[in-house]
């Protein structure tokens, strides 16, 4: 077993190493904890090297099973997925570091059976990061779908359970009726539904066979929530906040987009989507999602509401840069998904902090906290800042990407779609941390916390960790780029078989 | 049959028919569990006779001893679980069954429009694998009746299909209604001995006699019309008429449930053994040629029966021999058992399984 | 054909006598264990029976693999003047899923007996059950028209008194077994009265034979009403929606045993004559062809598909809703047979041992629960997760691979249909099979909702883990699922070479 194989086999591995010890050790919380944090330090290691080995040209690969000839679970790394896999290890770190001040915090039933499907979530996230072909993505998404099912349902109320119902009908129906099908008809038309850098589908199939898969594969990658499948993310916002944080920031919702990314660059390449036109539609609808979510979040008073419907609106961006590979969109694409995932999951740890400190969910209960928890709400502000875009906060780069790629393609009703959004976010977002910060005279006063001692000091530092990545990424944001670059070098059918 | 006229054989044929449909009309209607029972004896004697006619004398054989006779005694001793007359059944639960029964018929009918003419030498029933028994059974078996060597031999893997479907219908039934408590038989018991001396001594005169005449059936399927599956019915017939004498106890002395049972399986074991013991002798399951081993063959004259220019002819005779003794044993056994399962039980017998 | 040859040795003496010793072996099986003097006896003669009898079925795919066709005569008459067994790799196939799950069910039965069945009634069970396992595999290895029937009723003579023996546990699988009775007697009636045509019209009871004469034959009246009667028949053994009447109540009300073996293996031995009879038997084109594939299997196998996917949705017992899950998945089995080529049939033949496989898991977790609770409704199965962790991960495994979950042997069997359907160009036999996908998601769903994350029932009695005996082949049979997932390709290679041969189409 050489190196790149033992990466892959560490970075699937660790987590269901994890799962299966916090099993074993679950009445001993200490020791079940420090087991999740070394595991996620271990398999933040393990992403970074494998990110660093296909930065030096040697993607590590590994072939698993074929179970029958043609369909074979493989994985192989490449910009796109490496950056996704350390995105999600080292944010995994950081959300389990916020996990322990608030389920301690919180007293939650549970905590074991938590742990253990957050470890399998990380699994299937490794898995769609690290797969080499659309069958054994679409394995890990389904493990990834059904290891957060319990961790939406958490609470056990019938609320959580129905919610939980919607989640696992709206991902598992989709994945089913539309990108099962979409996948089983990239296997009927090529052969094969490996990555191939340039695209599998390029020069196989005509616009129409080529729109249909398209559209199959994109609407059925639910998980990227493109209305009008987007119902199942608010609907899990039952659950707890670091559920939210993680998987509906990181994982499940990156899962998604990252589908739609890898499906654009390697399964169709940049020269066949341009030339589709369900591109253009999807892109439509992708404009579409973005203003709508964000004219709904303005409605929502519940805070976790308001930032489910926010990500709606961003996973459109993503979507909808996918679609536009004219230029930069692809890795336009990829960087909003890691700076998103960044800015998201600062503020739903916040919410989660300031909810395990006061009780508070509801946006008009926070005037003047900004007083009690200077930190956590100063992170609030800088992401949000993130989300809207504005510098010194990484977003602006890519949301700079997609509006060059836009005008480039000509697509005008895309970047304007952006510009309100952005706007949009401003309004919804900044006057959260405002008010809090800085209460108009007058106002109720604030509320006492529930918690002694308000937030917990572990989740006080991942927010503010979180926060800081924002900025941080700013200035990383060229390496980045240029790391990506090659998912969008290769063109007109030099990768095809 | 040529011309317009109308001979005898066809004039039976229409009246025997007519009288199946009448008959099967007549079972439909009654509301009589009895007589729609009796009715379908007379249905089945009458098929066995219309078969008759048709030259198939060992299926009509079967049908007058399994249809006409065992069936009918089983069903009698089931009726007395039951009362005695069907409900009134709602004529809109009928159409249903009834659509489908018109369908069928409809399908049966315009089947029969493709069918080869009865009789017709030329077509494909006569004239392939038909035709080739007829003319190879001699060499091949040297038993002259056809119809047996076919069931036992060229399609022996058939008849022990066959012997193991009433294997398992023996169980089913001893499964069902094998167990829990009896009530003995009654008749003999409610009215006074002296009336039933006629019975008694007419039963025992008659009771060797229908064993022998099992025997005979048995034996003699070689060349006649007969054979396992007829003479243990007829062998089954013997004992029930004893436990309808001289009571259900006492025969269950004689012929213990579960001698009934071991002896239903023993038939079985006795037609499969056949089978291997010619896979042990080198030759193929069921191949009779290879029943003896050499050793033994060669101590048996060439001559004794049949063509002496076949060196097997004993293998196929005994085999048949062997198996249709094993038919025997099953089938006997398991009506035994059957009446057996349906014989002394009465409605407070059930209760009480049920209860304990 | 390593994993065969790895996992089968036998002298070349043993392997000739194959095909036969694996009926022969389990019908002299039933015998002794109806002579058996006690329970345990008749327990182990079931056990070795079985055992010996799947290791013949593995040596029988091995030598059917290795010369295409076997052939194995019996009485020394060649056909058509005698019988002969006639085994390729589709009924290979068939006789190893029979010979392993039988197996395992044997095993399984030593405990399940003790609960479900009176302890008298035992030798006589083992006895019927062995014999139900006997005919399924003269039914799946017979090369001969009339012998199928009498193996056909072998195996259903027998299960319709297992079934009834099932009220002990449940009062309703008496008018269940009679129902059953009915149905089955009809359908073998009707089977056949079809056989009787044919060989009126072919004058051969051998299926090569026949095959052969019907070629040369102008498709006459008796053909056309042999090949319905036939299909009719058969429809009901296989219960074919709307055929499929008996088969809730039986799977629901037999003893776990029955409906093991009942739902893995006997519709699958129907269906598998049905597919000889239309591609074999009959020459394509011939008796209805394609038009009775397109316009009335295609149509029925979708309706049944949904219409009883739907039923298991709404229904409110465990067991019913398993079982109405069968008859949607013969719907689904059905679907890729009415595709009429070998990527279909080939996927279907898949699909069935995927599906026997999967239902023996559900139906024997069901049976390890029986042995501490008595639940019927789904309800009653609240938290089982809890006090029998087990079993009801082998029953989520079974489950899993009924959804199609990715890495079970269900997502391979899903996967193939619907490719087969898209390379077909059938795209609505596709959507078809994902929306039933999406309904099976439903029921499965609610099933583990209740199993593994309700709690339980205030008052409800407790289950209990199952002993070793009965959880050694429950897993066994839930890591068939697992392991066939990952590598499948004996189940393809057996069902791509059966398929292939019946188009005459080389792999």
């Amino acid at each position: 077993m050489n190196m790149g194989e033992l990466l892959i086999c560490l970075a699937l591995g660790l987590p269901l190493f994890a799962a299966a010890v916090i099993y074993a050790v679950g009445r001993m919380p200490d020791v079940r904890e420090t087991l999740t944090l070394v595991t996620c330090i271990g398999l933040a290691v393990v992403a970074i090297s494998i990110f660093v080995r296909v930065g030096q040209g040697q993607p590590p690969e590994l072939m698993v099973a074929q179970p029958v000839p043609g369909l074979s679970i493989a994985f192989r790394a490449e910009p796109l997925g490496a950056l996704f896999a350390v995105m999600a290890s080292v944010l995994w770190g950081v959300n389990s570091l916020f996990s322990i001040g608030y389920m301690r915090g919180r007293r939650e039933a549970n905590q074991t059976r938590f742990y253990m499907c957050f470890a399998i979530a990380m699994f299937g996230v490794m898995g769609i990061a690290l797969a080499a072909n659309l069958f054994t993505l679409f394995v890990f998404y389904e493990v990834l779908t059904f290891a957060t099912y319990p961790l939406v349902t958490h609470a056990g109320t019938p609320a959580a359970r129905r919610g939980g119902r919607i989640y696992l009908m709206t991902l598992v129906g989709a994945s089913v009726l539309l990108l099962l099908p979409g996948i089983i008809g990239v296997q009927a038309v090529a052969g094969s539904t490996s990555f191939v850098s340039g695209g599998l589908l390029a020069g196989r199939v005509d616009a129409v066979v080529g729109s249909v898969l398209l559209l199959l594969l994109v609407f059925g990658a639910a998980k990227a929530a493109l209305m009008p499948l987007h119902g199942w993310l608010p609907a899990a916002m039952v659950a707890p906040a670091p559920v939210s944080a993680l998987l509906h920031a990181v994982a499940v919702v990156k899962a998604g987009v990252f589908t739609v990314l890898k499906v654009s660059a390697y399964t169709f390449g940049p020269d066949l989507i341009t030339s589709l036109p369900a591109a253009t539609w999807i892109l439509w609808v992708g404009a579409a999602t973005i203003v709508i979510a964000s004219l709904v979040a303005l409605t929502k008073d519940d805070i976790k509401a308001r930032l489910a419907w926010s990500t709606v609106g961003q996973l459109a961006y993503i979507t909808s840069a996918a679609m536009l590979p004219m230029a930069s969109g692809l890795v336009a694409g990829g960087l909003h998904m890691v700076f998103h995932a960044v800015a998201k999951i600062a503020l739903f740890m916040c919410a989660g902090a300031i909810y395990v400190a006061t009780g508070a969910s509801r946006v008009s209960e926070m005037g003047g906290l900004g007083r009690r928890m200077p930190w956590v709400f100063t992170a609030f502000l800088v992401a949000g800042l993130g989300i809207v875009g504005l510098p010194p906060m990484a977003a602006m780069w890519s949301k700079l990407l997609m509006m060059t790629a836009a005008f480039e393609g000509g697509h005008w009703v895309f970047a304007a779609a952006l510009v309100a959004s952005s706007l949009l976010a401003m309004v919804y977002l900044l006057p959260i941390a405002f008010r809090a910060l800085f209460p108009p005279m007058g106002d109720a006063p604030a509320r006492d916390f529930v918690r002694p001692g308000g937030a917990p000091s572990a989740s006080v530092i991942a927010v503010c960790a979180a926060a800081a990545g924002c900025v941080a990424l700013f200035f990383a944001a060229d390496a980045l780029a240029n790391y990506l670059a090659p998912i969008r070098a290769v063109t007109i059918m030099e990768g095809a078989p | 049959m040529s011309g317009p006229t109308i001979d005898a054989n066809f004039a039976l044929n229409i009246a025997l028919l007519l009288m199946l449909v009448a008959i099967a009309f007549a079972v439909v209607r009654t509301r009589s569990l009895l007589a729609a029972i009796l009715m379908m004896s007379v249905y089945s004697l009458a098929s066995a006779a219309w078969l008759m006619v048709a030259d198939a004398a060992d299926v009509a054989f079967t049908e007058a001893v399994v249809g006409a006779g065992a069936s009918t005694v089983i069903l009698l001793g089931a009726i007395l679980l039951a009362r005695g007359e069907a409900e009134r059944v709602n004529w809109k639960l009928m159409i249903a069954p009834g659509a489908l029964a018109v369908v069928v018929g409809a399908v049966l009918i315009y089947a029969a429009g493709g069918l080869p003419n009865y009789g017709d030498p030329a077509s494909p029933a006569n004239s392939h694998v038909g035709r080739a028994y007829l003319e190879q059974t001699y060499g091949d078996i040297g038993a002259p009746n056809v119809v047996t060597a076919v069931l036992a031999s060229y399609r022996g893997f058939d008849t022990l299909g066959e012997t193991v479907v009433i294997f398992a219908a023996c169980i089913g039934v001893a499964l069902m209604l094998g167990f829990g408590p009896r009530a003995t038989l009654a008749p003999p018991t409610e009215i006074p001995n002296d009336q039933h001396v006629v019975l008694r001594v007419v039963a025992k005169l008659l009771i060797p006699l229908i064993a022998l005449f099992a025997l005979y059936v048995q034996f003699h399927g070689d060349l006649g019309a007969g054979g396992g599956f007829q003479a243990g019915v007829i062998m089954a017939v013997a004992i029930i008429l004893h436990a309808l004498v001289f009571g259900l106890r006492a025969t269950m002395a004689a012929v213990p449930v579960r001698l009934a049972r071991t002896v239903a399986a023993l038939g079985v074991v006795v037609y499969a053994g056949v089978g291997v013991v010619c896979i042990i002798n080198g030759g193929g399951f069921l191949d009779y040629d290879y029943l003896f081993s050499p050793r033994i063959e060669a101590m048996i004259p060439a001559n004794l029966l049949g063509d002496p220019s076949h060196e097997h002819h004993w293998g196929q005779h005994f085999g048949i021999l062997f198996i249709e003794i094993g038919v025997l044993l099953t089938v006997s056994a398991t009506i035994v058992t059957m009446f057996y399962g349906f014989a002394g039980r009465t409605l407070e017998t059930i209760e009480a399984e049920r209860r304990g | 054909m390593i994993v065969l040859e790895t996992l089968y040795v036998a002298t070349p003496a043993l392997t000739a006598q194959a095909p036969i010793l694996a009926i022969v072996i389990p019908l002299l099986g039933a015998c002794a264990a109806a002579m058996a003097p006690s329970a345990r006896a008749a327990w182990m003669i079931s056990v070795a029976a079985a055992v010996f009898g799947a290791w013949m079925a593995l040596a029988v795919a091995g030598e059917a693999m290795r010369e295409g066709v076997l052939v194995y005569v019996l009485g020394g008459f060649d056909p058509p003047m005698g019988i002969a067994l006639r085994i390729d790799a589709m009924g290979a196939l068939m006789g190893l899923l029979i010979g392993s799950v039988g197996t395992l069910a044997a095993v399984f039965s030593g405990h399940s007996l003790v609960a479900e069945v009176r302890p008298e009634k035992h030798t006589l069970f083992q006895a019927g059950f062995l014999l139900c396992q006997a005919g399924l595999t003269g039914l799946v290895f017979t090369g001969d028209a009339f012998n199928a029937f009498v193996f056909l009723e072998v195996s259903s003579i027998g299960t319709y008194a297992l079934v009834a023996v099932g009220e002990r546990r449940d009062r309703r699988a008496l008018p269940a077994a009679f129902n059953y009775l009915i149905m089955g007697t009809v359908g073998a009636t009707f089977y056949v009265i079809g056989v009787g045509f044919l060989y009126a019209a072919t004058g051969t009871l051998n299926m090569v034979d026949m095959a052969a004469r019907l070629a040369t034959l102008d498709q006459s009246m008796a053909v056309q009403a042999g090949f319905a009667f036939i299909l009719a028949g058969l429809g009901v053994k296989a219960a074919m929606f709307p055929l499929h009447g008996w088969l809730p109540g039986a799977y629901a009300g037999g003893p776990s045993l029955i409906s093991v073996l009942l739902a893995a293996t006997a519709t699958k031995a129907a269906i598998y004559l049905m597919v000889r009879f239309m591609f074999e038997v009959f020459p394509q084109g011939a008796a209805f062809g394609e038009a009775f594939l397109t316009w009335v299997l295609a149509p029925l196998a979708a309706t049944g598909a949904i219409v009883c996917s739907l039923q298991a949705v709404f229904a409110r017992e465990l067991r019913r809703m398993i079982a109405f899950s069968s008859v949607a998945q013969v719907g689904f089995i059905f679907l890729g047979v009415s595709l009429a080529n070998a990527d279909g049939l080939s996927a279907s033949l898949f699909y069935m041992v995927a599906h026997g496989l999967m239902k023996a898991t559900m139906f024997m977790a069901l049976g390890a629960l029986a042995l501490s609770i008595g639940a019927r409704r789904l309800d009653d199965f609240a938290g089982v997760a809890r006090e029998a962790p087990w079993t009801a991960v082998a029953f989520a495994i079974g489950a899993a691979s009924l959804v199609g979950t990715p890495l079970t042997m269900g997502f391979l069997a899903k996967w193939g249909l619907i490719e087969a359907a898209i390379a077909s160009g059938k795209v609505w036999i596709a959507v078809v099979i994902a929306a039933g996908s999406v309904l099976t998601v439903i029921y499965v769903g609610r099933m583990i909702e209740a199993m593994f994350f309700r709690p339980p029932l205030p008052g409800a009695p407790r289950a209990k883990e199952a002993p070793i005996g009965v959880l050694a082949p429950l897993l066994v049979l839930a890591g068939l699922s697992i392991w066939f997932g990952f590598d499948a390709s004996l189940i393809e290679q057996l069902s791509q070479a059966g398929a292939a041969r019946l188009f005459e189409v080389r792999p």
